[in-house]
């Protein structure tokens, strides 16, 4: 399977990876480095920071070592739920300013709070747009955002509907990666 | 330290403006000399009179401020560039004023002036990835914070609405406003949909503009009738746990702020001028997306939680109303040239406090109070008092 090869290299090389495909040789970036991490079974989780002094968790890792909240500098890496419920989000239907964004329009963003109590900004996907509502169970995949100039592949975190309202269907991905329809 | 409240009186001696408008064959430099001369006018001042100079813009650059002030003339006064996003012009307001109030200066400039860029904007107020993931929208930003306020106050699409409906008839009583048009609450409601909920009309349109003032303290004042008095101008750059989108930033559920960023610069701004919302006589709170309006006007405590849709309904914003808000249109009409939108709503309230706001003149206005926050966060307040 296609998700476990792109794990293994991902945990292998912790960042860029070369896929196969039948198109030839096609390059896997993640957006940033140290966002996420996936197990070799295809489990992905966001990586963030836990204050050992004070119980605080941020996504993303704090990258100053510092906790924000207390300023103590003993901080965890943890590995963050891959499963919450959207607090609030936007559809967005034209492109944003700047020139920053490459991925789809209309696209979907939002904030999604997990068990451990963070809130976690994301891109919404993997049903339609306006299918989306607060309050909603959504899980973690990873997916293509866009291509760079090079044709190599962006990817980025996104959560999407557990179950969709009225679709008795599973619809639950187990690796994500196999999911590049936008 | 010593409370700025009891050092030395600062007053407003002067204001000037250009319109606001989408100027193609102007830059931000030609606008700011503009109004510059403007605002001498108004002062009654020569150019050497100024002491110093505090020049808020976003997007101009480098040295910014210097190229309005050669428009008139370099005097070896020291010239400062201000940039605090849209709190800008109530940063650079600030700073000046504290420089009269210690007796650094007497007479000082304040300018905030912007050309808005047309094209892709350089962003500095998001990380690389976020920008990349396009979460740099700011009327969807907006729109995350809407939804939660719709979900705590039962507000609904028409009611915010009714803000740009609201706010766009007073622009229209505004000669100096990019929008001079009302619009029903039918256009807004169909117009186009930018960012769910936020349609075309729920956001402020882009326009360029420079807005600025002479400070100094009471001994001198060329025309003291005109004068304004500074009761008070504080700034809040963020508390920890408090959820601000605009700046990416979530609430903390562990730790959630005693005080949210906007509610503490509305505190302090009352603390420092002694006296509390139910003086202030008019209201100029930041509506850069028609929602924001509403949960603004709560957090600067001028109704409860929760109240502001209902209130506005019932016409107590109007300009007749009893705390009447954003008379001049707000952002909404005069639109949003970043760095001078602050130095409008201050300009708006001396107007109304001078008792020069010709048809949007409010009755006996004493007190006036601006809001304006943005990326950053920043939050910053002005009161100023007959
Ligand atoms: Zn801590």
């Amino acid at each position: 399977m296609e998700a476990v090869n792109l794990a293994e290299q991902l945990k292998t090389n912790g960042g860029e990876t070369i896929i196969m495909t039948e198109s030839g040789e096609k390059s896997r970036i993640p957006i940033r480095k140290g966002l996420w991490e996936q197990s070799g079974e295809g489990d992905v989780r966001l990586i963030g920071s836990s204050c050992l002094s004070c119980g605080e968790i941020f996504f993303p890792v704090q990258d100053s070592g510092i906790c924000t909240h207390c300023q103590g500098d003993r901080l965890e890496v943890i590995k963050l739920s891959s499963q919450g419920v959207i607090t609030s989000f936007s559809v967005v239907y034209q492109k944003p300013a700047g020139g920053f964004y490459g991925g789809p329009i209309p696209y979907s963003y939002g904030f999604v709070k997990l068990p451990e109590g963070v809130k976690v900004e994301t891109l919404f996907t993997g049903c339609d747009l306006e299918e989306l509502e607060v309050g909603m169970e959504v899980s973690l995949v990873i997916e293509k955002l866009c291509e760079n100039a090079e044709g190599a592949e962006i990817l980025t975190y996104k959560f999407q509907p557990v179950k969709i309202k009225g679709d008795k269907s599973n619809n639950v991905h187990t690796g994500g990666l196999n999911n590049e329809t936008n | 330290m010593k409370p700025i409240n009891q050092m030395r009186e600062v007053v407003v001696a002067g204001i000037g403006t250009t319109r606001f408008n989408v100027y193609e064959d102007k830059q931000w430099f030609h606008l700011g000399g503009e109004a510059i001369l403007n605002i001498l006018k108004d002062a009654g001042m020569q150019w050497p009179d100024i002491q110093a100079a505090f020049c808020a813009s976003v997007y101009q650059g480098t040295g910014s401020g210097h190229q309005a002030i050669k428009e008139v003339g370099l005097t070896g006064i020291p010239v400062v560039n201000i940039e605090n996003a849209c709190s800008s012009g109530g940063s650079a307001f600030r700073l000046a004023y504290q420089s009269v109030a210690a007796e650094i200066y007497d007479i000082v400039l304040v300018l905030g002036m912007e050309k808005m860029p047309r094209g892709p904007i350089p962003s500095t107020a998001f990380r690389p990835f976020e920008l990349q993931m396009g979460f740099n929208v700011q009327p969807a930003n907006y729109a995350n914070e809407t939804v939660e306020y719709m979900k705590e106050s039962g507000a609904t699409v028409e009611d915010f609405s009714l803000v740009s409906v609201k706010n766009r008839k007073n622009g229209a009583l505004n000669p100096n406003a990019r929008f001079q048009k009302p619009v029903t609450l039918e256009e807004v409601m169909a117009s186009r949909m930018v960012a769910k909920p936020m349609r075309l009309l729920h956001c402020c349109p882009l326009a360029d503009g420079a807005t600025g003032f002479i400070l100094c303290s009471r001994d001198k004042l060329k025309s003291a009738s005109k004068a304004v008095k500074v009761a008070s101008s504080v700034l809040s750059s963020g508390v920890y746990g408090d959820a601000f989108y605009p700046s990416a930033l979530v609430d903390s559920v562990k730790f959630p702020a005693k005080e949210g960023m906007t509610e503490m610069s509305a505190r302090m701004a009352y603390e420092q001028a002694g006296i509390g919302p139910e003086d202030i006589d008019v209201a100029q709170v930041y509506d850069t997306m028609a929602p924001s309006e509403l949960w603004d006007i709560e957090k600067m405590g001028l109704c409860g939680k929760g109240e502001a849709p209902r209130l506005l309904r019932e016409g107590k914003f109007n300009i007749n109303g009893q705390i009447p808000v954003n008379t001049d249109g707000g952002l909404m009409s005069r639109g949003h040239p970043l760095g001078a939108t602050a130095c409008a709503q201050i300009y708006e309230v001396v107007l109304q406090l001078r008792g020069e706001a010709g048809p949007r003149q409010v009755e006996g206005a004493q007190v006036g109070l601006c809001h304006a926050s943005g990326a950053g966060p920043n939050s910053s307040v002005t009161i100023l008092k007959k």
